[in-house]
C-alpha cells in the first residue's frame, strides 16, 4: 500500500468515541433545555439599559450572571482539545483519532508551594509503532502547540509514554531540552512541518 | 524562612518582547549586553538601568550568549554566539574610557539610549565559523588571548586572537563530549577550561604539551548540565574569620592548594560544587577513569564532588554564579525562583559528617534569600552577581543580583 | 468582366464582397439572365486551369458559393444531377477545392433529395479519392467532407449500408478514412457518425479496427482554448466519445482490458472518465457480453473501492458495480457468478472489521443490493450468516460495531429499494431480522455507555430495520421500539455517552414507517413518565422534551398534541406545580411551532383553534386580576398566534367578534383600565399580531390605542409592563393605522411625538415616543411624518441621558411581533432610510460636538448600526471608521452591547474591506487589544475582539502589521489565562494567527 510509512495502516478511533467536554460548564450549570428558546427574554425590558434588545439580552445577560468571578479552570480536556486536533506527519488524520493523545494521558499538576504560581501540563504521547521515526517531530509539534497556547504561568512537560517507543529516552531528553526546542522552532524544515501538523488546529 | 531578602531594584528600559537568555557586565565600564532572540544584543547602563544600544544585524537566528573581553583597554570588544553556528566579534571605541559613563549622568540622559547615531558605534570587526550548529556558550580566557566556544555539535573550539582582535585563529577542536556542549568556563588563574554537556558530564580541558586536551571527566550530574563556573582566585575568602580552630586552618590550607572550585549546575535540579586533589601526592591522578600509560601524569587532574547545594528548585536550574567579592552563589531556572547561597562552618558534631569520599566536610551551605515567581509566571535563564553603580549604591562594593527571563526583561535584585 | 473572374478579383483579399458577387450569379440564375450551363463555360478555364491548383480551388469555391445561394427550384432535377456528376467528376481527376466540392454537394441535397445511386456515388467517390482525409492540412477542407459523410448517414442509411453489405473492403477504408483527425469540431462530427454503422451495421470483422480507431483518441485530454468560438469542451468530446466506445458489444473484448489497463493510471482525471465510460458500457451492452466480464470488471472495480483514494472515484466505481447488477437482475445464472466473488471476498474483509476495508465491503453491498430485490436476497443469504457469526464470536465492541454498520448498509439498500418499488420484499432480511434485533438491543441495553459509536450504531440499525417494509414481525418491532423507548426514558447521562438525542431522532424515523407501532406503544411509555402531579423537574423535564419531538412525524402530530392537553388538564385539576404546567403550556406551543400539525390547503387546520387554543383564551378570560402570569397569559398568546394568523378572514373575524368584548370592556369593575390592560397585554399583543387588517374594527382599535398610551403615560407601570404594552402600541400602530390618518391619530390618542418631546420629556414619553417612531419606521408609508420625528429624536440626543440615546437600538431591533406574517406593513428599505437619515448626520455631530455629548451619539449610532446588514454601511464605512474606533473606548460598562455591535461592524469591515481598516491600522490593533481583555470587558466583548484581532493578520497587507507582531503576540499571553473558556479558545486561535506572520527578512538561508 504506502510504503514509505512506518505503519501504512494504524487502527482510527471512531469520532464519536472520542472525549469531549460535558455540556454542562460551571457557566451553564443546567443543560439548556428545548423550551429555554422560548423562555429567552418574554419581553425586552427596557428598564436595564443593556438589554435594550432580545438579542443583546439574551447574549451578554447571560455572561452578566456568571460573571467573570466564576472561572472556568483550564483541565485536561482543554489541553486535550489543543492538542488532539494536531495532524499526524504522515497520515491524514488528527492525533486524536488516531490514540497518539488520549485524555487519560494529560495531567495537570498544581503550582508545588503556596507561593510559587507555576503549573505544570504534563503529555504521554502514544506513537502509532514503537518504531515510529516520527516520534520526536510529533512530540515537538504538541510541545510547540502547547507552548503557543497555554498561558505563561504552565510548563509544558511532552514525553513518551513509558514502552511504547524505541528511542523514547532520547526523544524525551530532546522535547525536555529548552535550548533545543527554542533551536528547533528557527530551524525553517521543522518549522514546515510543525506548521503543517498544527494547520488543522481550529 | 531565609535570613536575607531580594528585593527588586529595577528592570532595564524598555524590555525585549522576545525571550532575553543571558546578560553580562562589562569588565570596567558600567554596561550590561544582554542576549536576546530577537537576533540582537542589548547594551543597558548600569547606572539608569536605560538602553543604550542595539547590536544587530550581524546574525541570522537567536543570540544565545555573548562575552566580553576582559582587560581591553580603550575599546570595548564584544563576543556573541547564535543559533546561526557563527560567533561574532564586535568592537567599539570606549568614549572617555575608564570614566565609564560618568557623563551619563550629567550629559544627555540615555533614557533614549540606542539612538541610531550610539548604534553605529558598534561595528562588526569579524565572523568566526567553524561550528556545525547552534553556538550555545563562549567565554575569553581571563589570561590569555583566547576564546572558547561550544555547540550542539559536540565540540568545544578554542580560538586564538591575533592581532589584536583582528583576527582569530582555530586552536583545538575538543570532541570528546558526547552530546551538546551547554556551557564553558575558564579557571581564573590557569589555563584550564571547563564544559558542561547534554552528555551530563563535565570536562577539564588543559593544554598539554603543544595539544589541548581533556584532563579531568566529571561525572554525577543526572541530566544536562547547563552551567559551569570556577571560583574566585580567593578561594573562600568569607571562612577566613571564624577560622580559628587548628582544624579549620589545616582544612583550609588544604582549599589554598586545591585552588579555585568548581560549581556546576543541571536539570536534575542540583547543584554541586567540586574541588582538585591537590597535586603533590603522587598516587593521585589516577582516580580518573582513564588510561594514562601514554598520558603525562600531572596532566591529568583528579576532582571530585565536594559538596551540594541545598536543593530548592524543582524543575531544572539553568544558571548558577559565584560571586568574586563574596563568595556567595546565586542560582535560578525554570521554576522561576531566584536562590542565594552561602558557605559556612559547620557548627556541632563534625566526626558524623564525613562525605562520600569519606573527606571531613568542614563547611556546609546555606540558603540566605531566596524569591519566587522573580520574572512573573516566566522562566528565569541567567544570573549574574556584579557590582551595584547606580545613584542607589550603599556602600563600596556593593554587589547586586541581574536576572535575565522568558518575557525579555532583565532586572536587577538587591540584597538586604 | 465576368462574375467567376470578378470573384477570382475579391476573394482572397475581400471575401465578403466575393460572397456578393456570387450571390449576385445566383440571382442572375434564379432571374434566368444567366443559364447554368454558361456558368459552368464560364469556369471551364479556370476551373482546368493546368498551372494553378489554387485558381482550381477557388473557381470551385465560387461554384460552392452560388450553389448555397441559389434558392429552391431554380435547378432542375437534372441540372442538379449534371452537377453532381460534374463535380464527382473532377474529383476523380483533381481534389483541388475538395472541400468547396463537399460544400457545393451539400448545397445541392438540400436542394432535393437524392435517390440511392447517387447518395451510394457520392461516398464511393470521396471514399476512394480523398482517402485518406488527413491529406488536406486545411480544417476548413475537411469539415465540408465530414459533414457530408455525415448527411450521408444520417438520411441515407440503407443505400450507404449496402455498401457495406456488399463490400467487405469498404468498412476497412471507411474506418481508416478519418484516421488521425485532431480538430475538435470535425472529431465531434466524427464521433457521431460513427455510431451509426457501430450500432446498426453488422461489424463483427471490422469491431476491433473500429474500436481502435476511436478509442486512439481515449483519455481526452483537450482543453478548449480560452476564446473557443465554438464552444466545445473536453466533456462535448468525452460524451460523444464515450457512446462510440459503448456502441456495440462487440467492442466488448477490446473494450474492457483497454480501459482496465488504463483504470492503472495515476491521473485521477483518467480514471475517472474510465469509470464513466465503463458505466456507459456496462449498461449499453448486452447482457450476456457483460456476463463475460463481469467478475474481471468486479475484480479491477474492488480496488477504488476498498483501498479508497478519491472518494469521487470510489463512487463511480460503486455505481458501476450497481449496473452490473442491475444487468442480471432477471438472470439467474450470471446473477450469481456475479455476486459470489463479491460475497467471498466482502466476507474476508468483515473479518477484521472495522477498517478501511471492512468500511469500503459495507458500500459494496450497499450498492450491489439497490439493484434489486432478488439481487438483495442473494448478498443478504451470502453475507448475514458468516456476519452474525463473526458477531457472536467476536468480543471485542470495535469489531461488533464495525459489522453492525456493515448490516446497516444493506438494510438501508432495502429501504432504498422499497421507495422505489412499493412491491419489493425484504424476505431474506426477515430471515435474520432476530439475530440482527439481538445484537442491536444487547448493544444499546448492555454496552458500556461510553460505547458511544457503538450503541449509536446500533440504534440507527433498529430504526433502519423498523423502516424497511415485511422485515419485522409485530412483536419484532415492539422489542425495537421498546430499546429506543429505554433510552429515552431512562438513561440520564450529561456529556459524553449521551445519545438520548439520537435515540428520539431514531424513533421520529420509525413513527413514519410505523406511525401506529409508536402510537400505540411509545407514547404510553412516555405518558407513563409523566404523571399529573410529578416530583422534581430533573424527573419529567427530560421525558417532556423528547416527547415533544415526535410531534415532527405528522402522522402522529395529533395523538401527541392532545396527550400534552390532557396532561395539561390534569395537571391543572390536581394543582401540579407551576413550573409543570409552564412546560406542558410551552410543549403545547412548541408542537405548533416546530412540529407538524395537520393542514388544510396549506394552511394549518383551523379546528385546532377551538380544541386548543379556544379554552385556554377563556381561562385567561376568567382569570381574576389578582392571578396575573405574564409568561402564561405569552404563551397562549403565540399559541393562538401560531393557530390563528393564517385562517381565513372569515373565520377570523367570528373569532375576533367573540373576543373584542371582554378584551377591552373594563366594565366589570374588577379591575382598572391600566391593570386589565398590563394584565392582558403579554396575550392580546400576540392576539392582535394574528389578525388581518381589514376584519378589525377602527373604533375598536382607536379606543385600543387609547387604552395602551394611557398606561404607557399614567406613570405607573412596571418596566415588564411598559416593555410589552410598548411593543403593543407599535404593532397596533404599524399594523392598523392608515398612513393618511396618521398624524390626526396619533393626536387624538395622545402620542404625537413632536408634541410628546416638547417640554419635559419624562421617561414614560420617550417609552411611548420611540414606540411610535419604530411603527412608522417599519411601515414606511409616512416618510414626511418619519423623518420629522427622526429629526426631532436627533435635536433630543445632545440634551437627553445616555438612556435616551440607548432606545435608539429598539428602533431597529428584531422584533418577532412586527412582521409580515403577523401581516404588518413591513417597509423593505426602513434599514436602508433609517440609515441614511439618521446615522451621516450622527457622524457630523461626533466630528463636530464636544466632549460630554459625543458618547450621546456614540451610543445612539452603534443601536441603529448593530442591526444594519453590512451591504448597507459598506459604502459609508470610509467616513464611518472614526465614530466606530471611538465607541471602542466607551468603558461604561452599561456600554458593552455598544463596544459589541462595533465590534461585529469591525469584524465584517476586515473581511469584506480590509483596506479601509488598512487606513487606521494602529489605533485600531490598539483598540481591539484593549478590548481583549477585562475588567471593563465582559466576556463576549473580549472574545468579539479577539475575532477581529484574529483577522487583521490575514486580511492586512503584512508588511503593515508585521512591526506589531511581537508586541501583539506578547499582549496576548494574557488572554490565554482568560477566566472564560471560549474567550481563552478565541485567544489561542487569534495568536496563532499572529504568530504565523513571517517576519519577512528573517529567513535568508
Amino acid at each position: 500500500m504506502e510504503p514509505g510509512k512506518d505503519n501504512a495502516n494504524p487502527t482510527i478511533l471512531n469520532p464519536d468515541d472520542l472525549p469531549r467536554r460535558r455540556r454542562s460548564t460551571p457557566s451553564t450549570q443546567t443543560k439548556r433545555g428545548i423550551f429555554d428558546a422560548f423562555l429567552a427574554p418574554a419581553y425586552p425590558s427596557l428598564a436595564d439599559p443593556l438589554l435594550s434588545s432580545p438579542e443583546v439580552l439574551s447574549d451578554l445577560s447571560s455572561d452578566e450572571d456568571d460573571s467573570d468571578a466564576t472561572r472556568e479552570e483550564i483541565d485536561e480536556q482543554e489541553v486535550y482539545d489543543l492538542i488532539s486536533s494536531i495532524t499526524d506527519p504522515e497520515h491524514p488524520l488528527t492525533l486524536g483519532s488516531l490514540g497518539v493523545v488520549n485524555l487519560e494521558d494529560i495531567t495537570i499538576i498544581p503550582p508545588s508551594s503556596p507561593r510559587s504560581r507555576i503549573s505544570s501540563v504534563q503529555v504521554l504521547i502514544t506513537p502509532t509503532t514503537s518504531a515510529c521515526s516520527l516520534t520526536t517531530v510529533i512530540g515537538l509539534g504538541v510541545k510547540v502547540r502547547l507552548v503557543n497556547a497555554l498561558p505563561p504561568r504552565f510548563r509544558v512537560d511532552v514525553r513518551i509514554k513509558e514502552g511504547t517507543s524505541s528511542s523514547a529516552d532520547e526523544a524525551n531528553k530532546q522535547l525536555g531540552d529548552k535550548e533545543r526546542v527554542a533551536a528547533a522552532m528557527e530551524n525553517k524544515n521543522l518549522i514546515n512541518m510543525v506548521n503543517h501538523m498544527l494547520s488543522s488546529c481550529e | 524562612m531565609p535570613p536575607q531578602q531580594l528585593k527588586p531594584l529595577a528592570t532595564f528600559q524598555p524590555p525585549c518582547n522576545a525571550r532575553t537568555w543571558l546578560s553580562t557586565p562589562h569588565p570596567h565600564l558600567p554596561l550590561l549586553a544582554t542576549a536576546c532572540s530577537d537576533k540582537t544584543v542589548r547594551i543597558y547602563s548600569l547606572q539608569n538601568f536605560q538602553q543604550q544600544a542595539t547590536i544587530s544585524g550581524g546574525h541570522k537566528r537567536s543570540i544565545r550568549s555573548c562575552c566580553w573581553r576582559p582587560n581591553s583597554v580603550g575599546e570595548s570588544v564584544l563576543a556573541t554566539g547564535s543559533f546561526d553556528a557563527s560567533v561574532g566579534v564586535w568592537k567599539r571605541w570606549e568614549e572617555n574610557a575608564g570614566a565609564g559613563g560618568e557623563v551619563d549622568f550629567t550629559g544627555r540622559g540615555l533614557a533614549g539610549g540606542g539612538d541610531g547615531e550610539e548604534d553605529e558605534e558598534w561595528r562588526l570587526e569579524v565572523i568566526l565559523d567553524g561550528h556545525d550548529s547552534e553556538i550555545k556558550s563562549l567565554q575569553f580566557c581571563p589570561t590569555a588571548p583566547l576564546l572558547a566556544t561550544c555547540s550542539r555539535d559536540k565540540s568545544v573550539w578554542i580560538w586564538e586572537e591575533l592581532d589584536d582582535g583582528e583576527n582569530f585563529e582555530t586552536m583545538a577542536v575538543l570532541q570528546d563530549h558526547e552530546g551538546d556542549v551547554k556551557c564553558v568556563g575558564w579557571h581564573p588563574a590557569e589555563q584550564v577550561l571547563a564544559s558542561g554537556s547534554y552528555d551530563d558530564c563535565v570536562r577539564l580541558w588543559r593544554e598539554d604539551v603543544d595539544d589541548w586536551g581533556c584532563c579531568a571527566l566529571l561525572k554525577g550530574h543526572g541530566g544536562t548540565v547547563w552551567w559551569v563556573e570556577f571560583e574566585g582566585v580567593e578561594v573562600a575568602k568569607n571562612l577566613k574569620e571564624g577560622a580559628e580552630s587548628e582544624e579549620r586552618k589545616g582544612w583550609l590550607e588544604e582549599r589554598e592548594k586545591s585552588g579555585p572550585r568548581l560549581i556546576t549546575c543541571s536539570d536534575d535540579k542540583t547543584i554541586r560544587v567540586w574541588r582538585r586533589q591537590p597535586k603533590e601526592k603522587k598516587e593521585g591522578g589516577q582516580a580518573t577513569g582513564m588510561p594514562s600509560i601514554w598520558k603525562n601524569r600531572d596532566f591529568e587532574e583528579h576532582w571530585f564532588e565536594e559538596a551540594q547545594l541545598p536543593l530548592v528548585h524543582d524543575r531544572p536550574i539553568y544558571a548558577v554564579n559565584w560571586s568574586r567579592k563574596t563568595g556567595r552563589v546565586v542560582s535560578t531556572g525554570s521554576d522561576g525562583k531566584i536562590v542565594v547561597y552561602e558557605e559556612v562552618w559547620r557548627t556541632g558534631d563534625v566526626e558524623m559528617t564525613d562525605d562520600v569520599n569519606g573527606r571531613k566536610n568542614l563547611t556546609e551551605w546555606i540558603v540566605v534569600a531566596d524569591v519566587e515567581n522573580a520574572h512573573d509566571v516566566f522562566e528565569v535563564n541567567h544570573v549574574v552577581w556584579l557590582e551595584r553603580c547606580d545613584k542607589g549604591k550603599r556602600f563600596e562594593g556593593e554587589e547586586v543580583v541581574v536576572s535575565t527571563g522568558d518575557d525579555g526583561e532583565v532586572k536587577v535584585w538587591t540584597l538586604d | 468582366m465576368s462574375d467567376i473572374q470578378l470573384y477570382l478579383l475579391e476573394v482572397d483579399k475581400n471575401k465578403p464582397e466575393a460572397e456578393r458577387i456570387a450571390t449576385q450569379s445566383a440571382t442572375k440564375l434564379q432571374e434566368k439572365q444567366l443559364k447554368l450551363i454558361d456558368l459552368i463555360t464560364s469556369l471551364e478555364e479556370y476551373i482546368n486551369n493546368k498551372g494553378d491548383g489554387s485558381i482550381r480551388a477557388k473557381s470551385v469555391g465560387y461554384l460552392a458559393d452560388v450553389l448555397e445561394h441559389v434558392p429552391a427550384k431554380v435547378l432542375s432535377g437534372q441540372e442538379r444531377r449534371l452537377l453532381v456528376d460534374f463535380i464527382l467528376g473532377r474529383l476523380e481527376g483533381d481534389v483541388e477545392g475538395v472541400g468547396a466540392s463537399a460544400r457545393a454537394l451539400l448545397a445541392l441535397e438540400s436542394l432535393g433529395k437524392w435517390d440511392s445511386e447517387t447518395a451510394q456515388k457520392v461516398m464511393r467517390t470521396f471514399m476512394d479519392h480523398t482517402h485518406p482525409l488527413r491529406q488536406f492540412k486545411l480544417q476548413t477542407e475537411r469539415y465540408p467532407i465530414i459533414q457530408l459523410v455525415d448527411l450521408l448517414l444520417a438520411k441515407y442509411r440503407t443505400p450507404i449500408k449496402q455498401l457495406h453489405d456488399e463490400d467487405p473492403q469498404f468498412m476497412e477504408g471507411f474506418i481508416s478514412f478519418f484516421e488521425g483527425e485532431k480538430d475538435p469540431r470535425n472529431l465531434m462530427i466524427v464521433f457521431s457518425l460513427l455510431q451509426v454503422p457501430m450500432a446498426e451495421w453488422d461489424i463483427q470483422a471490422n469491431a476491433q479496427d473500429m474500436f481502435e480507431a476511436v478509442f486512439n483518441y481515449f483519455p481526452i485530454t483537450f482543453k478548449p482554448p480560452p476564446d473557443d468560438p465554438y464552444g466545445i469542451t473536453a466533456q462535448d468530446l468525452k460524451d460523444r466519445l464515450r457512446d462510440c466506445i459503448a456502441a456495440n458489444s462487440d467492442f466488448a473484448p477490446y473494450a474492457f482490458p483497454a480501459l482496465l489497463d488504463k483504470l492503472d493510471s495515476t491521473s485521477i482525471n483518467t480514471k475517472r472518465d474510465v469509470l464513466q465510460t465503463l458505466q456507459a458500457c456496462i449498461s449499453r451492452y448486452l447482457a450476456n457480453t457483460i456476463n463475460l466480464y463481469s467478475v474481471t470488471l468486479w475484480d479491477a472495480l474492488k480496488f477504488e473501492i476498498i483501498n479508497l483514494q478519491e472518494e469521487d472515484l470510489a463512487q463511480e466505481a460503486l455505481k458501476a458495480l450497481e449496473l452490473i447488477a442491475e444487468k442480471f437482475a432477471t438472470s439467474e445464472g450470471p446473477l450469481n457468478s456475479y455476486i459470489r466473488p463479491i460475497v467471498k471476498e466482502c466476507n474476508e474483509h468483515l473479518e477484521d472489521a472495522p477498517t478501511k476495508q471492512s468500511q469500503g465491503a459495507g458500500r459494496i453491498l450497499h450498492s450491489v443490493c439497490k439493484a434489486g430485490s432478488t439481487v438483495a436476497d442473494k448478498i443478504a443469504k451470502g453475507v448475514f450468516p458468516v456476519l452474525f457469526t463473526l458477531f457472536q464470536s467476536s468480543e471485542s465492541i470495535a469489531k461488533r460495531r464495525g459489522l453492525i454498520e456493515v448490516f446497516n448498509q444493506i438494510t438501508s439498500a432495502y429501504r432504498d429499494l422499497q421507495a422505489s418499488d412499493p412491491k419489493a420484499d425484504a424476505e431474506a432480511l426477515q430471515a435474520f431480522a432476530d439475530d440482527a434485533l439481538n445484537a442491536m438491543i444487547r448493544a444499546i441495553t448492555n454496552a458500556p455507555k461510553a460505547e458511544v459509536s457503538f450503541r449509536l450504531a446500533a440504534l440507527n440499525g433498529l430504526s433502519q430495520l423498523a423502516g424497511v417494509r415485511g422485515a419485522l414481525s409485530e412483536d419484532q418491532v415492539k422489542r425495537a421500539i421498546d430499546a429506543i423507548d429505554e433510552v429515552i426514558l431512562r438513561e440520564r447521562i450529561e456529556g459524553h455517552g449521551d445519545i438520548s438525542a439520537e435515540a428520539v431522532k431514531s424513533l421520529v424515523d420509525v413513527a413514519h414507517a410505523l406511525p401506529e407501532a409508536v402510537r400505540q406503544q411509545s407514547i404510553p411509555a412516555f405518558m407513563v413518565e409523566l404523571p399529573d402531579v410529578p416530583g422534581d423537574e430533573a424527573s419529567w423535564k427530560p421525558v417532556l422534551e423528547s416527547f415533544v419531538q415526535l410531534s415532527a412525524e405528522q402522522q402522529i402530530f395529533d395523538t401527541v398534541a392532545v396527550r400534552i392537553k390532557n396532561k395539561l388538564n390534569a395537571a391543572r385539576f390536581q394543582n401540579a406545580s407551576p413550573d409543570y404546567q409552564r412546560a406542558l403550556l410551552l410543549a403545547l406551543l412548541y408542537v405548533f411551532t416546530h412540529g407538524s400539525p395537520m393542514r388544510e390547503e396549506g394552511v394549518i387546520r383551523s379546528s385546532y383553534f377551538s380544541e386548543y387554543a379556544e379554552p385556554l383564551i377563556e381561562r385567561l378570560r376568567d382569570a381574576l386580576p389578582s392571578e396575573r402570569d405574564d409568561s402564561t397569559a405569552e404563551i397562549i398568546g403565540r399559541l393562538t398566534n401560531v393557530i390563528l394568523r393564517q385562517q381565513s378572514p372569515h373565520f377570523q373575524s367570528s373569532v375576533y367578534n367573540k373576543n373584542m368584548e371582554w378584551m377591552l370592556s373594563s366594565t366589570d369593575g374588577v379591575d382598572t383600565a391600566d391593570s386589565r390592560v398590563r394584565r392582558l397585554a403579554p396575550f392580546s399583543t400576540y392576539y392582535y399580531a394574528s389578525l388581518r387588517p381589514d376584519i378589525v374594527e377602527p373604533a375598536n382599535i382607536v379606543a385600543l390605542l387609547r387604552a395602551l398610551s394611557h398606561y404607557l403615560l399614567s406613570g405607573s407601570q412596571d418596566a415588564t409592563g411598559s416593555g410589552i404594552v410598548a411593543r403593543h402600541l407599535s404593532l397596533v400602530i404599524n399594523k392598523f393605522l392608515k398612513p393618511d390618518a396618521m398624524l390626526s391619530t396619533l393626536q387624538d390618542a395622545g402620542i404625537e411625538v413632536e408634541a410628546l418631546l416638547s417640554g419635559e420629556v419624562t421617561p414614560e414619553k420617550v417609552i411611548v415616543a420611540f414606540a411610535v417612531v419604530k411603527a412608522l419606521v417599519i411601515q414606511g408609508r409616512s416618510g414626511a411624518l418619519t423623518t420629522k420625528y427622526f429629526q426631532l429624536l436627533l435635536q433630543t440626543l445632545p440634551k437627553a441621558d445616555k438612556t435616551f440615546a440607548r432606545r435608539f437600538a429598539e428602533l431597529l431591533a428584531a422584533d418577532d411581533i412586527l412582521t409580515k406574517d403577523n401581516h404588518c406593513l413591513v417597509s423593505n428599505l426602513y434599514k436602508q432610510k433609517t440609515f441614511s437619515q439618521t446615522i451621516p448626520p450622527m457622524v457630523e455631530s461626533v466630528r463636530t460636538s464636544e466632549a460630554s455629548v459625543k458618547p450621546n451619539y456614540l451610543v445612539a449610532m452603534s443601536g441603529i448600526l448593530r442591526w444594519l446588514p453590512y451591504s448597507i454601511i459598506e459604502s459609508s464605512l470610509g467616513s464611518l471608521m472614526p465614530s466606530l474606533l471611538q465607541s471602542l473606548d466607551l468603558n461604561n460598562k452599561a456600554d458593552q452591547p455598544v463596544k459589541y455591535s462595533t465590534l461585529t461592524v469591525v469584524e465584517s469591515l476586515l473581511m469584506h474591506d480590509p483596506n479601509v481598516a488598512a487606513e487606521h491600522s494602529a489605533s485600531l490593533i490598539t483598540r481591539l487589544l484593549n478590548a481583549t481583555s477585562g475588567p471593563g470587558n465582559v466576556a463576549r466583548v473580549r472574545e468579539k475582539a479577539l475575532q477581529c484581532l484574529t483577522l487583521v493578520p490575514r486580511q492586512l497587507k503584512s508588511e503593515a502589521v508585521v512591526p506589531y507582531r511581537r508586541p501583539v503576540v506578547k499582549k496576548l499571553l494574557g488572554c490565554l489565562d482568560d477566566a472564560k473558556r471560549n474567550v481563552r479558545s478565541a485567544a489561542v486561535k487569534c495568536r496563532s494567527a499572529w504568530l504565523a506572520l513571517e517576519e519577512g527578512a528573517d529567513d535568508e538561508e
